[in-house]
């Protein structure tokens, strides 16, 4: 039997958005569960608070509806726009809770991320050491890690994605990279990583 | 940065790539809902706008071509209603079904290229 089209995990997500703003309700379902762990994964790392990811996320996911309609079929990736949407949201609300502009070398404290369903309990610690490593970044160099090294997107994208130049991607990925193994390297004991 | 270090990292990343955050019930279902308010309210208002109702693809096709303020120049026009005056209407819509192209458009149906290209104001 054939997959219905708004199912089928064949049909881009363009298409999806397309059946969307044609009134298709299930093709938001598919967009939903395709998109939004996306969007909350990012948002949870950006923000280190779980009901602020959620906030994020919800806004992130209702400003792709309302675009629906006006969407310029192949001039973007819809996963590369939700991104973009999803880093502003996140920064509007950083500048907000640090009360100051967002600047590359600001560190703003570190707050716990809400756990995910990890069965085995070292990597569910290995993963809130990184999690709490990456709250020690700057923003910037936080969002760019992220976007790199957990999302997988390329320079090229990233840089779409944060306004920036690839060089400037470049140079936020390696400071961030260098200050998290600094932080991690004092604990690498703790999380089971004996050197051999 | 050693390699030690880099690999570390790395496995760390991993660990992170493979686990998703759940969406829980409650907030896949406020982003639901707002899909199709938005599907309800802002999706429909902008079809109704743009599709006259009740109007069959022949009524809007006649309403441009008549009413089809686009047609600029006397000889076109003349030309123009001099075929259709003569011509029968099958032979009409015949050509309608070749060189004009309906794309829904604001205040009802819209003229495609070829017509504009076939129609369009000599120039000199």
């Amino acid at each position: 039997m054939d997959m219905p089209v708004d199912t089928d995990p064949r049909v881009a997500d363009e298409a999806l958005l397309t059946l969307f703003a044609n009134g298709d309700a299930r093709a938001a379902r598919t967009l939903t569960t395709r998109l939004a762990p996306m969007v909350l994964r990012v948002a949870q790392r950006m923000l280190g608070d779980a009901a602020e990811a959620e906030d994020v996320t919800q806004e992130a996911m209702l400003r792709l509806w309302r675009q629906a309609v006006d969407w310029r079929h192949g001039e973007a990736k819809v996963s590369t726009w939700l991104y973009r949407v999803t880093a502003n949201l996140c920064t509007d609300r950083l500048r907000k809770r640090h009360g100051q502009a967002l600047n590359d070398d600001v560190q703003p404290a570190s707050e716990a991320t809400a756990p995910t369903a990890l069965a085995d309990l070292q990597q569910k610690e290995r993963l809130f050491a990184l999690d709490a490593a990456l709250q020690d970044l700057p923003d910037r160099q936080r969002c760019a890690v992220v976007l790199r090294h957990i999302e997988g997107l390329d320079n090229a994208e990233i840089s779409k994605v944060l306004g920036v130049g690839v060089r400037a991607v470049e140079s936020l990925i390696a400071r961030g990279k260098r200050a998290l193994k600094a932080a991690l390297d004092g604990r690498r004991d703790e999380l089971g990583y004996q050197d051999d | 940065m050693t390699d030690r270090q880099e690999k570390r990292l790395e496995d760390l990343f991993e660990t992170a790539r493979r686990a998703s955050p759940m969406l829980s019930a409650s907030l896949t279902a406020r982003i639901l809902a707002d899909a199709k308010a938005i599907q309800e309210t802002e999706i429909r208002s902008t079809e109704a706008r743009k599709t006259p109702k009740h109007r069959s693809f022949r009524q809007q096709m006649i309403a441009v071509l008549w009413g089809w303020p686009g047609v600029t120049g006397l000889a076109s026009a003349a030309a123009a209603g001099l075929w259709i005056g003569v011509s029968q209407p099958a032979a009409i819509e015949a050509f309608a079904d070749v060189y004009f192209y309906g794309v829904e458009g604001e205040g009802g149906l819209e003229m495609g290229l070829a017509f504009e290209i076939l129609f369009a104001e000599e120039t000199s």
